[in-house]
């Protein structure tokens, strides 16, 4: 439901569970997906966020929170008494922060935001969780990711050798 | 979650996605990992990472037992390793349209084998086409990083970028030359960015601007008699030039250039006098589409060959060449000129930001000399002047006044007079104690006052005007004669906010004379932030001030400050001023609002 709180536009978000999360409109289109509904005119009601869950939900909505930009329409004095070399070198440490959680929940968040087209947190959380895995033999790997190698031996053969020159 | 495995389930656009941060090898070697992986989804990530570790140890410091020749086959079989990787990645590249990221990043402990590493690699051929390289990212803990030239190097070779809109270069050493071929090799490079680059502009028939040696800037330092009167022109290099034509970004950030003369290097700072002033490189950059301009680093004779018109931001962050104070009193205009000079090729911009250590250093006194060195910024709207001043200096205001003075439209005015200096670094910590100490005696003294001055609010004559400046009655404000023997446009008409950051140390402090000053006189404005950064508030206020504040307070009020005052009486004495609608008094990172 589109409600009206001190001169700001809120967007009702629901999550499959049946959460739901009532956010300002700019937080909101901080996801691409959601801005086009909105811009579609089909947010009227509370907007529907299908295969997320409230828990995750909750936290790209505390992402997109952070990141909203503060200048322009919310028309507070506050944005402008922090200087922006400085918000960004913040952000990047809350980033940082916000992105230490366990691989399940990361990976939801990647669904998440691929789902929501919010770029920023899918470069995040991709690059987070290729930091975790690189420099790591590919055994390592695979027993990091619990990957089961279904390769027969003679298959896995001709792709090392086919790629030869990443298994050096 | 044992035995999920969480990323072979995400759809392949969305691995895709994931391994487009991943370094090429890693990427491709997950082919092996099981099924799932078999398309090789590392072919359309869509970047290209290159990444390899360099290990210096192997290198330089294996002086025992070891064949110093197998450290040097190892050496170089990696870096054919890494070259015939790179090239695998960059065909695979080639072949994908959609490649937008290129980084090339190397870890090491030293830079020369960094460089030793890049240099037997640069004879390959580059033939992606990529649309943004960014090459380097922030160090991680532990290692070094090194993010080398490779691009550029393959710039030597004419390879046309015809997409490349972004270039980035961290903690890398380049050659004017090849870093210009790059430049040029890329019509469409709208970003440059080089950071900590060792620019080496050693004298080549492509890189100087007009010969050898010439004295540039000679023509225009005059020779008047004022108090700013320059000495003989300096002796410097004639610039070398760079030319950046699409670039609307242009970043130089703490980037050394240096030139190898007579056989030998010429970077080193601290060699004796006469060497610094040979081996300050002049440069001159060319970018005439430019939009945002960053530097920092070294004042140096920097210069635009011609303005760039559209220019929206400068940021400009400098400290002079040598911090050593005998040196800067032998050439005090070299600082002032080489600023003036250079801020002089901004006079289109809507922003512009600049933190200068000392500010007195380009007070420019005479008026002859300011109509000669000062611009107008016409457009200028926003004004953030950084720096600290020396506390018995009395030009820090001449600084500002010659700034604001210039600027017609400014609307919005910072001045941060809280940037530590890097000489008082090392005392900070020790005195940090002290003053804390300090602070909440003098807050406590601070609440007598006022609770005095509610008693008897008797108005008190004000402090002597003019020429008292400098001198520290206490308990007085004086003007700041920089300022207000001047009328300013921007004052009348413009301007609308200004923030001022500064600590409160001592009565009558520049801070305290501009609260005062912009109080007064600016008849539009609307905001003021005043951020003091410790506990001692207003006891060193004018005693006009302060009987104004005390005649709108009662004491005891419900809701006062932790410092006795609430923001409302703050706000009663700077509601005298017309059109003021806000007050910020921000104290450490509390607002009061």
């Amino acid at each position: 439901m589109a409600t009206r709180e001190a001169g700001k536009k809120m967007i009702m978000l629901k999550s499959p569970d049946g959460m739901e999360f009532e956010v300002e409109e700019a937080v909101a289109m901080e996801s691409q997906t959601i801005r086009k509904m909105i811009e579609d005119d089909c947010a009227d009601t509370a907007i529907l966020i299908p295969n997320i869950n409230s828990k995750i939900l909750s936290r790209v909505i505390e992402y997109c929170n952070k990141h909203v930009p503060t200048t322009g329409a919310t028309g507070a004095a506050a944005s402008d008494t922090v200087a922006p070399a400085a918000l960004a070198e913040d952000l990047k440490i809350w980033d940082a922060e916000f992105i230490k959680v366990n691989r399940a929940t990361r990976f939801n968040l990647i669904q998440a935001a691929s789902y929501l087209n919010i770029k920023g947190l899918l470069d995040l959380t991709s690059q987070t969780t290729i930091d975790t895995i690189s420099d790591n033999s590919l055994e390592e790997i695979r027993s990091f990711l619990s990957t089961k190698n279904d390769y027969l031996p003679e298959e896995e053969q001709t792709i090392r050798r086919e790629n030869q020159w990443a298994f050096q | 979650m044992i035995g999920d495995d969480r990323l072979s389930d995400l759809p392949d656009d969305l691995l895709r996605r994931v391994l487009h941060f991943a370094p090429a090898k890693e990427a491709a070697s997950t082919t092996a990992l099981s099924r799932r992986w078999c398309t090789p989804l590392w072919r359309s990530t869509g970047a290209v990472n290159l990444e390899s570790r360099v290990h210096d140890n192997d290198r330089h410091h294996h002086r025992r037992n070891i064949d110093r020749r197998d450290d040097e086959a190892g050496f170089v079989s990696r870096r054919e390793a890494f070259v015939s990787a790179a090239m695998v990645a960059l065909d695979a590249a080639a072949a994908d349209d959609h490649v937008t990221r290129l980084t090339l990043r190397l870890k090491s402990d030293s830079d020369a084998t960094v460089a030793e590493f890049l240099n037997g690699s640069s004879d390959r051929r580059l033939q992606a086409h990529p649309r943004q390289a960014a090459v380097g990212d922030p160090p991680r803990a532990g290692s070094h990083q090194q993010s080398g030239p490779l691009p550029a190097e393959e710039g030597r070779r004419a390879v046309v970028l015809p997409r490349l809109s972004s270039l980035r270069l961290r903690h890398c050493g380049q050659h004017l030359v090849s870093l210009q071929s790059i430049i040029d090799a890329a019509p469409v490079l709208a970003a440059v960015r080089l950071e900590s680059v060792l620019i080496d502009a050693t004298n080549h028939d492509n890189c100087w601007g007009c010969g050898n040696k010439i004295d540039r800037w000679a023509g225009s330092d005059e020779d008047d008699d004022d108090d700013d009167a320059p000495q003989s022109p300096p002796k410097e290099a004639a610039p070398c030039r760079l030319r950046c034509p699409a670039a609307t970004l242009l970043v130089l950030e703490r980037c050394k250039w240096e030139e190898k003369e007579h056989g030998r290097h010429g970077h080193s700072y601290r060699d004796n006098d006469d060497d610094k002033l040979v081996n300050l490189i002049a440069a001159e950059i060319e970018a005439p589409r430019l939009r945002r301009f960053r530097y920092k680093g070294y004042l140096r004779p920097f210069s635009f060959s011609s303005q760039p018109p559209e220019l929206e931001q400068v940021d400009l962050d400098s400290f002079p060449y040598d911090d050593d104070e005998n040196h800067k009193n032998k050439e005090p205009n070299r600082v002032l000129a080489s600023i003036w000079r250079l801020v002089r090729s901004f006079t289109s911009a809507r922003e512009m930001k600049l933190r200068l250590n000392h500010l007195e250093d380009i007070a420019v006194l005479s008026e002859a000399r300011q109509v000669e060195l000062l611009p107008a910024f016409r457009r200028l709207e926003r004004l953030e002047l950084q720096g600290v001043h020396r506390p018995k200096g009395k030009t820090a205001s001449v600084t500002i006044a010659n700034l604001v003075r210039r600027c017609p439209v400014l609307l919005d005015l910072w001045i941060n007079l809280t940037a530590e200096d890097q000489n008082a670094r090392k005392n900070y910590q020790h005195a940090h104690e002290f003053f804390e100490r300090k602070f909440r005696y003098d807050r406590d003294k601070s609440k007598d006052r006022l609770d005095h001055c509610c008693r008897d609010s008797e108005p008190d004559t004000i402090s002597p005007e003019g020429e008292g400046d400098g001198v520290n009655y206490y308990d007085e404000v004086s003007e700041i004669p920089a300022l207000s023997r001047h009328s300013f446009e921007c004052l009348q008409s413009s301007l609308r906010r200004v923030c001022l950051q500064f600590q409160l140390e001592k009565s009558n402090c520049l801070g305290l004379q501009l609260i005062k000053f912009f109080a007064e006189n600016a008849m539009v404005l609307e905001e003021m932030h005043i951020d003091v950064g410790n506990g001692k508030l207003w006891e060193h206020m004018n005693s006009k001030i302060e009987t104004c504040i005390a005649n709108s307070c009662k004491r005891n009020k419900p809701g006062a400050s932790r410092d006795g005052y609430t923001k409302n009486e703050i706000c009663e004495f700077l509601t005298c001023i017309p059109f003021l609608e806000g007050i910020h008094f921000c104290r450490g990172r509390s607002h009061f609002q």
